[in-house]
This record gives structure tokens, C-alpha cells and sequence, in this order.
């Protein structure tokens, strides 16, 4: 219990100080999952919808693929990124091995497959009973999109929440390709792996309690915002 | 202001083939519906009346043969003249109030008070926050329906538009669909309601196995059926 009580005590020291070293972690950690999270989101969400929306061969097959690709041992990701970006690797001239960037793609292809699967669910249940409705009403494909998106804002943003989860969270993947390099690639969740295997608890817990809080304010923005959008044609 | 009515829809050697292999669900081999009449359709459960509007609507297309409004194969702007209530109607997941003002700016015709004239229109006053889908089957009817007249079309096509109605709500929507007849719109309304299609309707067309077997005027279907299964039908005697 006395761990606990520790934890809390060093967690709220190092916040109320603003300890620059905790800061950059926590600043670091954002910064690639928010670039990952939007750079998924913006292949992602385009493919989802084509291929909750358009008939091809092969589609039932892509859909299967992005569905098994959600549950990607994330060490996997980490080590097929680091062959392809290491010194010998394909992309070995980027020289990003050990980089935020190396990191940054580690997390995109962990994402992306989330963001396909999940919006390919969501805007293929909305197609379904919206077809009809747009054929009847004559509704332009600007509209149709604007309406598909605002009528499924909520699901969506719960889908791009998942993404950001799975990208904070994230320890296997960034570790290999990211290298845990104080302060250069150090993000919160590498910490907490560190600070373990060193036997500093409290400050692992710490951290884990920032990451946890940090998870709660990000919900509680998403639920400001689903609570509050109106407007356009969709009114 | 609804588009100029057209004078004339016909219908020629229309086929619908049903998937594995079954045939043609639907085959007409010529029709023509005179403008600004109300049509009822008629015929048993599954004769194919409901396919009949969604070929008009073009919610679906046929394996061969062409529907022609005023000699035009209808294009996509054509359709936007043409407007129908499902038997299952569906709703944007929106309120009833989103939904009519939804239709009313892809019109361009959405003011305050066209959207409060609608909602008094077809009785939706009380309903107007709810969740079009979380309505009752009557209140899905006129909403349906209020959405349909709210595009303003030149035809409109009702299925069954007051199966789940209750008699108030029937002699309301009844009024309504009267008084859109009269505005010089064509109506071809699909219902199993025998008086129903006495009270409103001007011609009928039997449908029976995919295939028009009789179409006339309401009096003259009424008071001497010619086909075997017309009259089958009207002695309740015909199942498909």
C-alpha cells in the first residue's frame, strides 16, 4: 500500500513541480501518438469508407486482412520496422533508426488497421440504411460525405480514441525501433519499462498514473465534443 | 413550386430476373399511365407491386427494358421529380424536426416556417425532438410522407403508406394524399386496402405473379373484373 501512497506522492511532486524531464517524456509521447494517430487517420478513414461504401473483388478478402491486422503483436511491428529501417534495411539510407520518425511509422502501422476495420464496420451499417435515402432525395456526394461523417461522428471519434489508446499505450513496438534514448526517444510508456527493470516503482507508477489521467482528459475532451456539435445541412 | 408534371410514364418490356436462376420476378410489356391520376396498384403479397415503385424510384434497375417519363429515360436529374414511401421507410439518425429540414435544404426550400408548416401539416408537433427511427409505425408513415411531398415531386409513389396506420392517422394521410393528387402530381399508391383504393383511387393496375394482368378504371375494376384472379382477388379467394 505504502507503494501506492508513494507513487500518488512522487506522481503529484513531479506534476506540481513541472519536472522538465517528465515533462519532455509526457510532451515527447504526445507528439507521436498524436502525428501517428493523424497520419493513420488520414489514410485510414478514406479507405474505411471506400471500402464500406464501393462493390470490388477482393473487398470481402481486404476487409478479412484489416480485421486480423487489429490484433498485430506490436513487437512484430517494432521488429519488421526495425529490419526495414535499420543501417542494412531497405530503408536504411533514412537513417531514422532510433528517431521519433522510426517510432512514428512503428505506430501508424500498428494504428491504421484499427482505424480501416473499425470505420469500415461503422460507415458500412450507415450505408446500409442511408443508400435509399440519398437515391430518393437526389443528395449530392458532397452532402452525402458530410452527412455519412456527421451522422457518424460519434462512432468515429471513438474510433480515432481507439487509435490514440493503442498509440499511448504502446510499449513493444517503440522500444525496438526507438531505443529508449533519453532524451531523444524516450516516451512514457518506455519509461515505465525502464524505471521497473531498475526497481524504481514509484516512479513508474508515477508515470503510469500521468498516462492514465492523460487518457481520462483526452475522453473527456472527445465527450465535450460529441456533446456539442451542430450546424450545416445536418443541423 | 413542383416541377412541371409529365405527361406520360410508360413502361416498355420491362424484365426483372431474380437472382439463381428463378426467372423474372417482374415482366411488363408495355404500360402507360396517363398524368395527374391517382393509380392504385393491387395484387396479392409478393406479386411484385413493391419492385413495380423501386423500378420507377430507381432504387433498383432492370435486367432489360426501359421506363420512360415523357419519352425521357429518366437520368438522375429525372428522378429528383420522383419521390416514394417505402413500406419500411427509413431515417437519417436524426430528429424528426433534422430530418424535415434536411430534405428541405437539399430543396432550397428551407425557411423556419416551411419546416413549422410541415411539422403541423402531417401532426408532428409533439414528436419533432424524437429520434426519427425511435418513432411509432404510424409516425414513421407521416414522416415518410412528409418527407416525400417536401422534395416537392412532380410523381409520387406510396407503398403502403397506411399499413401501420391507426384509422385517424389513415384519414389524415388520406386527406393529404387527396389534396397532393389535386395539386396536379400523379400518385401511384400500393395498398391492400380494398376501400382504400375505392376512396382514392382513378385507374388501377392488378399485379399478379410479376405480371399486370388487368389495368382499368377504379369503377370499371370494381364492378366487372375481367381476369380470373381479379376477381379471385377480390373474393379473397387468390394467394400467391
Amino acid at each position: 500500500m505504502s507503494v501506492f501512497l508513494e507513487a500518488f506522492s512522487t506522481a503529484f511532486n513531479l506534476i506540481v513541480s513541472l519536472d522538465t524531464s517528465l515533462l519532455e517524456i509526457v510532451w515527447l509521447s504526445i507528439k507521436i501518438s498524436i502525428s501517428s494517430l493523424i497520419i493513420a487517420s488520414l489514410f485510414g478513414f478514406p479507405i474505411g469508407a471506400l471500402l464500406a461504401m464501393k462493390s470490388f473483388g477482393g473487398r470481402a478478402l481486404i476487409i478479412t486482412i484489416f480485421n486480423s491486422m487489429m490484433g498485430m503483436p506490436p513487437v512484430v511491428v517494432g521488429l519488421v520496422v526495425y529490419l526495414m529501417v535499420s543501417r542494412s534495411g531497405p530503408l536504411g539510407w533514412l537513417e531514422i533508426l532510433y528517431t521519433p520518425y522510426a517510432m512514428i511509422i512503428a505506430q501508424v502501422i500498428l494504428i491504421f488497421p484499427i482505424i480501416v476495420a473499425l470505420s469500415t464496420q461503422i460507415l458500412e451499417e450507415l450505408h446500409k440504411e442511408y443508400e435509399d435515402i440519398f437515391k430518393i432525395f437526389s443528395v449530392p456526394p458532397r452532402t452525402a460525405v458530410i452527412t455519412y461523417i456527421f451522422d457518424s461522428k460519434d462512432a468515429l471519434l471513438t474510433i480515432f480514441l481507439a487509435g490514440f489508446g493503442r498509440a499511448i499505450s504502446e510499449v513493444g513496438a517503440v522500444i525496438i525501433v526507438g531505443g529508449n534514448i533519453d532524451h531523444a526517444t524516450r516516451v512514457m510508456t518506455t519509461t515505465i519499462a525502464l524505471e521497473t527493470s531498475k526497481g524504481d516503482l514509484p516512479l513508474a507508477l508515477a508515470l503510469g498514473i500521468i498516462l492514465l489521467g492523460l487518457s481520462l482528459i483526452v475522453n473527456l475532451i472527445a465527450t465535450k465534443i460529441k456533446s456539442g456539435t451542430t450546424g450545416g445541412i445536418n443541423g | 413550386m413542383a416541377n412541371l408534371p409529365p405527361k406520360i410514364i410508360s413502361v416498355e418490356k420491362l424484365k426483372l430476373l431474380g437472382s439463381k436462376n428463378i426467372g423474372s420476378i417482374l415482366e411488363i410489356d408495355k404500360l402507360t399511365l396517363e398524368a395527374s391520376t391517382l393509380t392504385v396498384v393491387l395484387g396479392p403479397n409478393g406479386a411484385g407491386k413493391s419492385l413495380f415503385l423501386h423500378l420507377l424510384q430507381g432504387l433498383i434497375l432492370p435486367t432489360e427494358g426501359r421506363i420512360t417519363f415523357n419519352n425521357e429515360i429518366p437520368i438522375k436529374p429525372t428522378y429528383s421529380m420522383i419521390s416514394i414511401v417505402t413500406q419500411k421507410p427509413r431515417f437519417l439518425r436524426k430528429s424528426v424536426e433534422n430530418n424535415i429540414k434536411f430534405v428541405l435544404k437539399l430543396n432550397n426550400t428551407y425557411s423556419h416556417k416551411n419546416l413549422l408548416d410541415v411539422i403541423e401539416r402531417f401532426e408532428l408537433s409533439a414528436q419533432r425532438e424524437l429520434l426519427a427511427n425511435k418513432l411509432s409505425g404510424g409516425e414513421k408513415q407521416r414522416l415518410a410522407l412528409a418527407l416525400a411531398i417536401c422534395k416537392d415531386p412532380s410523381i409520387l409513389l406510396l407503398d403502403e403508406p397506411t399499413a401501420s396506420a391507426d384509422p385517424q392517422t389513415t384519414l389524415m394521410i388520406e386527406k393529404i394524399l387527396s389534396e397532393e393528387s389535386s395539386l396536379g402530381k400523379k400518385l401511384i399508391l400500393v395498398t391492400h386496402d380494398i376501400a382504400q383504393a375505392k376512396r382514392l383511387g382513378q385507374d388501377i393496375i392488378f399485379i399478379y405473379k410479376g405480371r399486370i394482368i388487368e389495368q382499368k378504371t377504379v369503377t370499371s375494376f370494381f364492378e366487372k373484373p375481367e381476369k380470373k384472379e381479379s376477381i379471385q382477388f377480390l373474393s379473397g379467394e387468390i394467394t400467391l
